[in-house]
Formats: structure tokens, sequence, C-alpha cells
């Protein structure tokens, strides 16, 4: 009993905490797949850039809650921008796969050596926001992490509202189905995708942030957590919210409760065959694309 | 019309037609054409490096020559990427998996067994055909993003595990591999010999090119042109895609690791950055900079790439900043690349063909 | 004409060999059964046409007999044997089939296409030997282009020839790995009037060569051509028979002309 009071549960709530961000970042990328049938593996780049614009943001003294609203917001007109200029050229090719992987490869490149060039090489770390802890019955869980479960789901149930409950998710699910059809009824396809990959990547700057004061921000801090979250997407299916979110939570549990056994060196590997199993017997993942999750 | 024409070749069907048709000649020519102005331009670039080796040498430079080589020696991982993407159209992002795979067989051979050139190749290759074949049996089952994924996975877990593994070296590898001497035959070479191993490196990636090309002439090759273009129709013309895949994958993975096999000889060391992402796109840029699908591309980009990063290096360390935003360029721009603008221009149809 | 049980020969007629034999074959996807307990016997040699209304299932009744999809239940037999379950082994079973939206390889010359169609005919260590030397491959290529009135356009990019021209490459495609059954779908889709009538009279004398089954919507091509005719509605079969059975069937007619 004590061992679940004080290991096991803890160390489950952490997972919890990381699994939101995750499913946050996950859900940018697997929308942006799902929609606009593009890889975005500079998905990385635009958690690091989140979590830097916050950190710059903390230090010139707005408050925590504020930056969590400025920094998504700061990074639609940039995700709107990218999409515009640079994605939609490769979205009219038979490779668009390839193409916009390449691209968006290139890319990821060029914003890590930018943000080196801009901040420097080393490791910062934000002041957490929410400081001491608190006790949820009768386990002891530090205050920033059960804000972020919190947070995380919020904004988590918000994104689902949106997509499924709002008019506007209602063109981007039309548009996801069928493009053509969709245009034909009026819907604006092409401001609805560069809306989208925005949207996307303003939820994974939304992440980077949140996770910052845990994991520390440095330029290449979007790598590893780049395969996690395609996992988490392939896991859950390419394009599915619903996969996105169990995918993730399922996951992290797996990454937390397994490292108290056995070395984290192990993790990795573990999450990647978990992702190779997947990809073998159930390609499409747990649910479907996104005009069916 | 037709139906008399069918009428009077539905005889022909039953027999063999004797002697090759004229219809045939004509589409091996227009095919030779092809081939020949990529020849060309391989042999032009195999004898530039050539010439350049000579000056260097003269010149008693060790620097560039040393820089060359491992310009050819990376050429090698980004002919391994092209024999993925630009035939079979899989994109690796975990290509460097099997070079690092190589150097780290060669280098163990080299400093623990025998300081023996031909061994040495001789595990890189036998671990390249191994990791090829369990690798491509997980990856090959599946394509597109998927299969960037998977390798991508691969490459990052075993480089992980390789960097917490203390009897490899960990993360700083291993160091103190010995000098060896390459035998060419009658004579030999030195290892750190700048022109010499040059030129031994140089040869490789010659009999490289003159064996991809063949292949790329036989039925075998042309089926793998064909699983780029259509995948889903292979089956039903009779080949299975899956094992074709597979076979593509094991020559890559065979090719990377040769190649890898070959780095510790030229720098002494090997490390788990070998295998790391970085490497793996670098040889991707190389091959679409270079033009993918024509076999001298991916040579010529790594040679374009690597003296390029050095150049834009003693300007400025973000050289990231630039290699990107040019890999995009070309991406969006001139997805052809170098040779495939060359064949284009050289080796299209004749004017006055019908 | 019972719906759901393979006919018997009539009286009077030796019994062909049934060359292609689907008992009870279904598929169902999510809920929705696209192919429903069909059972048909495909006599050797002739054409037998699959007729049917848009959406009866015609298409995906061939992808479910050449491989390219599982069956949920039923069983496919090819000459006596069970089928295999992939498209290559079913190719190696004798069966080919062209598609209703011409999948060749664009990027390839016409030559090309063909060669690589027919290199199944050498064997696989042909494979790793330059390609002058799939002579058989080769030939069958040069034979075909003849047959198909293709010769003239070679050399050219399979993707630049005209929609007709294409739709002839295909079926020649088909063709390449001299197969005993030949599956066309829709062949003539698209076509102008004069490709129609040539493709006609290319199927016809097919159907004297080896045994052709055809999905066509063009109905006056079925009923000169078919020597039996299959009619799917909503997945099940409807009826079967002659031509002239089928044509004056009161079903078939409601099924193609009713309303719902």
């Amino acid at each position: 009993m004590e061992y679940i009071q004080f290991v096991l549960a803890p160390q489950m709530l952490n997972g919890l905490s990381f699994g939101v961000s995750v499913i946050l970042m996950a859900l940018g990328l697997t929308i942006i797949f799902g929609l606009l049938d593009v890889i975005n593996m500079a998905h990385g780049e635009f958690y690091a850039i989140g979590a830097y614009t916050g950190f710059v943001l903390l230090g010139a003294g707005f408050s925590f809650w504020a930056v969590i609203a400025l920094v998504p917001i700061s990074m639609l007109p940039l995700g709107y921008a990218v999409q515009r200029l640079l994605i939609r050229r490769a979205f009219n090719s038979g490779d668009r796969h390839t193409l916009s992987l390449l691209l968006t490869l290139g890319l990821s490149m060029v914003v890590a050596d930018l943000l080196r060039m801009g901040f420097g090489p080393n490791t910062v770390r934000p002041e957490t926001p929410v400081k001491g802890g608190l006790e949820l019955l009768g386990i002891f869980l530090p205050a920033y992490r059960a804000t972020l479960i919190a947070l995380g789901a919020a904004i988590i149930a918000a994104v689902y509202l949106l997509v499924y409950r709002t008019s506007l998710g209602a063109m981007i699910r039309a548009a996801a189905y069928d493009r053509n059809m969709a245009a034909s009824l009026g819907v604006p396809v092409e401001r609805v995708y560069s809306a989208t990959f925005a949207f996307g990547v303003a939820l994974a700057g939304l992440s980077g942030v949140l996770l910052s004061p845990v994991f520390s921000v440095f330029p290449t801090m979007g790598h590893d957590f780049l395969v996690l979250a395609f996992t988490v997407v392939i896991v859950g299916g390419l394009g599915s919210i619903k996969g996105a979110v169990l995918a993730g939570l399922l996951l992290t549990q797996i990454q937390a409760v397994s490292s108290l056994f056995i070395s984290p060196v192990w993790s990795d590997p573990i999450v990647f065959g978990i992702m190779v199993l997947v990809l073998m017997l159930r390609p499409q993942g747990l649910f479907g694309k996104i005009g069916y999750a | 019309m037709l139906e008399a024409a069918a009428e009077k070749k539905g005889q022909e069907l039953s027999g063999r037609v004797p002697g090759r048709g004229a219809t045939a000649e004509r589409v091996y020519a227009q095919e030779r054409r092809a081939a020949r102005s990529l020849h060309g331009l391989a042999l032009l670039f195999f004898c530039a490096l050539a010439v350049f080796a000579a000056i260097a040498r003269a010149a008693g430079d060790s620097f560039f020559l040393r820089l060359a080589t491992e310009a050819l020696i990376f050429g090698g991982l980004a002919v391994s990427a092209d024999i993925l993407l630009g035939f079979a159209g899989l994109l690796s992002l975990g290509q460097a998996l099997y070079f690092g795979l190589g150097a780290y067989a060669s280098a163990l051979v080299m400093k623990d067994v025998l300081p023996s050139f031909w061994l040495a190749l001789a595990a890189s290759a036998g671990t390249g055909l191994l990791a090829g074949l369990l690798g491509g049996l997980i990856a090959s089952r599946v394509r597109g993003v998927y299969f960037a994924l998977i390798t991508f996975g691969l490459a990052q877990v075993v480089a992980k595990v390789i960097y917490n593994t203390r009897e490899l070296g960990a993360s700083d590898g291993i160091i103190g591999i010995p000098i060896i001497q390459v035998p060419v035959g009658f004579a030999t070479v030195e290892a750190n010999s700048p022109a010499g191993f040059f030129l031994v490196v140089l040869v490789a990636a010659m009999l490289l090119y003159a064996a991809l090309s063949f292949l790329a002439g036989t039925p075998f090759g042309r089926l793998l042109a064909a699983l780029r273009i259509n995948q889903s129709r292979l089956p039903f013309l009779g080949w299975p895609a899956g094992p074709i895949k597979l076979a593509a994958f094991v020559t890559a993975a065979a090719i990377a690791s040769v190649a890898g096999g070959l780095y510790p000889m030229l720098r002494g060391f090997v490390s788990p950055e070998l295998m790391y992402f970085e490497m793996s796109t670098n040889a991707i840029i190389a091959a679409v900079i270079g033009g993918t699908g024509t076999l001298i591309g991916p040579l010529l980009g790594a040679v374009l790439l690597v003296f390029g990063k050095s150049v834009i290096g003693t300007f400025t360390e973000y050289h990231q900043i630039v290699i990107g935003a040019l890999f995009m360029a070309a991406v969006l721009f001139f997805p052809r690349g170098l040779a495939g603008v060359v064949k284009a221009q050289f080796g299209g149809p004749k004017k006055d063909a019908v | 004409m019972m719906a759901n049980r393979a006919p018997q020969p009539s009286a009077g007629q030796e019994r062909a060999a049934i060359v292609l034999e689907t008992l009870d074959l279904s598929v169902h996807f999510g809920g929705l059964w696209a192919v429903n307990g069909v059972s048909v016997a495909i006599e050797s040699g002739g054409i037998t046409s699959i007729i049917g209304p848009n959406g009866a299932g015609k298409s995906t009744f061939f992808n479910l007999i050449s491989g390219a999809i599982r069956p949920s239940s039923g069983r496919i037999l090819i000459n006596g044997r069970p089928a295999r379950s992939s498209p290559s082994k079913i190719r190696a079973q004798g069966l080919a089939r062209s598609f209703q939206i011409t999948n060749l390889f664009p990027q390839l010359s016409v030559f090309e296409n063909l060669r690589l169609a027919a290199q199944i005919l050498e064997p696989m260590a042909r494979g790793f030997l330059p390609v002058r030397m799939s002579s058989k491959a080769e030939a069958k290529a040069e034979a075909l282009l003849a047959r198909f009135d293709l010769a003239h356009r070679a050399e050219r990019l399979a993707g630049e020839l005209s929609h007709g021209e294409q739709r002839r490459l295909e079926i020649a495609a088909a063709l390449a790995s001299e197969p005993q059954i030949l599956l066309l779908d829709e062949p003539t889709q698209g076509m102008s009037h004069g490709d129609t009538q040539d493709t006609k009279a290319l199927i016809k004398s097919l159907g004297g060569e080896l045994t052709v089954l055809l999905i066509e919507h063009d109905i006056e091509l079925v009923m000169d051509l078919s020597k039996h005719v299959v009619v799917l509605h909503q997945g099940s079969k409807l009826a079967e028979g002659s031509p002239a059975a089928v044509s004056a069937n009161p079903e078939v007619q409601a099924a193609y002309f009713g309303g719902q």
C-alpha cells in the first residue's frame, strides 16, 4: 500500500503530466497529417520555438498565465506563413508525403540552427511557475505537475470541442474527408489548410512552454520529443484525435511505470518497439483518420 | 482495321518472333542515350577527382585529400540511401545506422582481431547484410511515412544503445585504430597515406558505380524503378513487392556498411555520431542535391556537401542554415538534382524522333 | 436462374471445365456487405460478363478474385484449386487482370511497361543479367505492341499516351504474362466510339484464345460479345444466364431501370 502511495502513484501522476503535454504535441502532428496529409518533421522545432518564446516572455516579466496564452497566439501567424509559403508548394505534387517530409526536414535544420544562433547552445530553464506541492488522496505531487494535468486536460477538451462541435471544426473535417467536395460547398479550403497548420503548430509551441520548467530549454530539445510524438500519432492512428489522446496516455504511462523497474536507457527502445509492433500488425493504429475519429 | 491486324498478329503470338525487333532496338537506343549521358558525367567526375589527387599530392597537401576521401566514403552512404529513395521510392531516415555499424565492425576487427583491410571490410559487409536483413524485415512491410519513421526510430534506438554500452566505448567510441596496409595487387598502400588511400577509395567508388550501373540495367533494377513508380501494380504482374523491397534494403545496408568500414581506416576512430540522425539526413540531402535515381548523383552530392560544409564553416559555424535552405530550394525547385538535369539535357530523346 | 447457386449446364452439352469458381463469396467493409454470398462457376473459354448497376460490387468482386482484398467468407477456386492469398501467387495460378483506372507506369516507356509485364515469363536468374538477355520478355513485348497497334508509340512514356491508347496498354500488360483467365475491368471506359469498336474486336479475339471475365457498362457490347452474363446487384448475384435470357429477366430490368 505504501508502495502505491509513495512510489507508484506519484510516478503515474508524473507520467500523466508528461503525457498530457505529449498529447498536445501529438495532437498538432495528427491534425496536420489528418487534414493536410503533410508530415511535419519540423514539429519539434516549433515545440522549441514555443519554449524559447515562453522563456523570453517570462524573462520580460509576463506572468505564466499570460505566457501560455500569448505563446500559441504568437505562433499562429508563424504557422500560417510557413504553410502558405512553403508547405503549400509541396502539396500539389503526387509525391506529397515524401516531399513534405523532406521540406520540413530542411526547415527543421534551418530553425534549429537559427535558435542556436539566437540563444546559444546552452540550456536554460525558466522558473517553475507554480511552486510547492500538494497532496491528493495521500499522494504527494508537485503543484506544477498538477497544474499541467489540469491545464492540459482542459486544452485537450477544448481542441476536441473545436474540431467536433464548431463550424470551423466541421469545415476542417469536411476538407479532410473530401477536399473538392468541401470546396464546392463553399469551404475556403486553402485558408482552412493554413489555419489548421497554424493551429497544429501553436499546439506544439504550447506544449513547449508547458514543459519548459520541467525539461529545460535548448536548441535541439525538439528532436527526442519528436520521436515520442510520432510514436503516439502512429499508435493512435494518423489523423485521429481520440487515438492521439489514448495512445499518448498509454505510452507515457508505460514509460513512467517501466522506468521503476528497468534502467531508463531502455525507455526509448520500448517505446520504439511498440511503434514497430503497431506498424507491423495494425498500421492504421488504434483509430482512423480525422474525418472518422 | 484493328481486328485484321489482331488476327494476323495473333498468329505471331504463339511462336517466338525470331531475331530482335526494330521496335526494341529503337527503345534500347533511347535508353542507351540516357545512360551514356550519366556515364559521361561519372567519367568526368572520377577524372576530375584523379586530377585533383595528382595536384594535391604534388602540392604536399593532406587535409584536402583526407577531406575528399571522407567525402567519397560518405558518398557511399548517400548511394545507399539513394538505392532506396531514387529506385525503390523509399525514404530512409536511418541509413546511417548501417554505416555506423559497418564502421564499428571494421574498427573492432582492426583493433582487436587483425589489422587486415580485407578482413575488416568483410566484417563490415557481413554486419551490413545481417543488420540489413533484420532492419529490412521490420521496415519493408511498410512504406511512405511509416517506412521513414521506422528507419528513423531504428537508428535512434540502436545508436542510443551503443552510446550507453561501455564495451563499445560508450559516447567516446573506439579510438586507437591501428594504421593498416591496404594490399593493392602487387603493392601496398598505407592507410594514412593521404593520396594513396584516396585512390583506393576512389577506385572503390568507381567499382561501386560500375556494379550498380550494371544492376540498374537488369530486370531486377528495372523492377526496383517500377516499384518506385507504381508499387501497387507489381504484384499483379507477378512480383510480390515485399521480397523485392527486402532485397533492395539488404543491398543498400551492405553498401552503407562497407562504406562505413572504410571510415576508421581513414580517421582512426569511430563514435556513435556516425549513426545519428544528422548523418542520415545529410545522406538524403546529398542524394537529392546530386540527383536521385542516377547513381552518380549521390556521389556528386556528397562531394559538394562535404566540401561545401568545409567552405561555409570557414565563414560561420551555422552551416546547417545554409545547407537546410539549399536543401529546401533543391526539393522545391530542382527536384531532379544536378545529375538529373544533365540526364534531361544530354540524354533525352533525339530531336527528330517520331 | 437461381441466385446464389451455380447453374447446371444445359442438357446435351458437354460440361466444359470450370476454370474459375466462387462459392458463397462475401466481403464486408465496416458493416456494409460489398459482395454478399456470390457463387459463380465460369467455364473455360469465351467471354463471361459481369454487369450490374453502380455500386453492385463488380470491381470488388474482381478485387476478391485477383487477390487484392481478402474475402470475409466463402471460397475461390482456380482450376479446381483454392486461390492463393496474394496477387502475385494468383498470377502464378494463371489469372491476370486489367484495371478500371489505368494502373501502369507512366514514367516508363510503353515498351518497358510491356517488357516488365512479360518478365515473369523468364526464369528468376535472368533477372540479374542485362535486360537484353531476357529475350522472351522482349519478344512478347514486341508482339503485344504489334497486336495492340502501339508499336509506333513504343518509346513514348506511358503517361504521354492518349486515353484510348492507355486503355489498350492496360489490357496488353495484363496479357503479357500469358494467363489462362483474363479479368478486364471496364476496358473501354472513357474511350471514343472508334476505339471502343476496335477494343471490342480485340476482346472478341481474346475470347477465342482464353477465358475472359469482363466488367462493362456498355450493354450493347456485353450482349454482343458474351456467351454468359452474371448480374450483380447490391453485392448479391441477381441473375445469370445467356445474354438474351438475362436481358429478358424482369428483375434485372427492375434493378437497372427501377427507382429506389
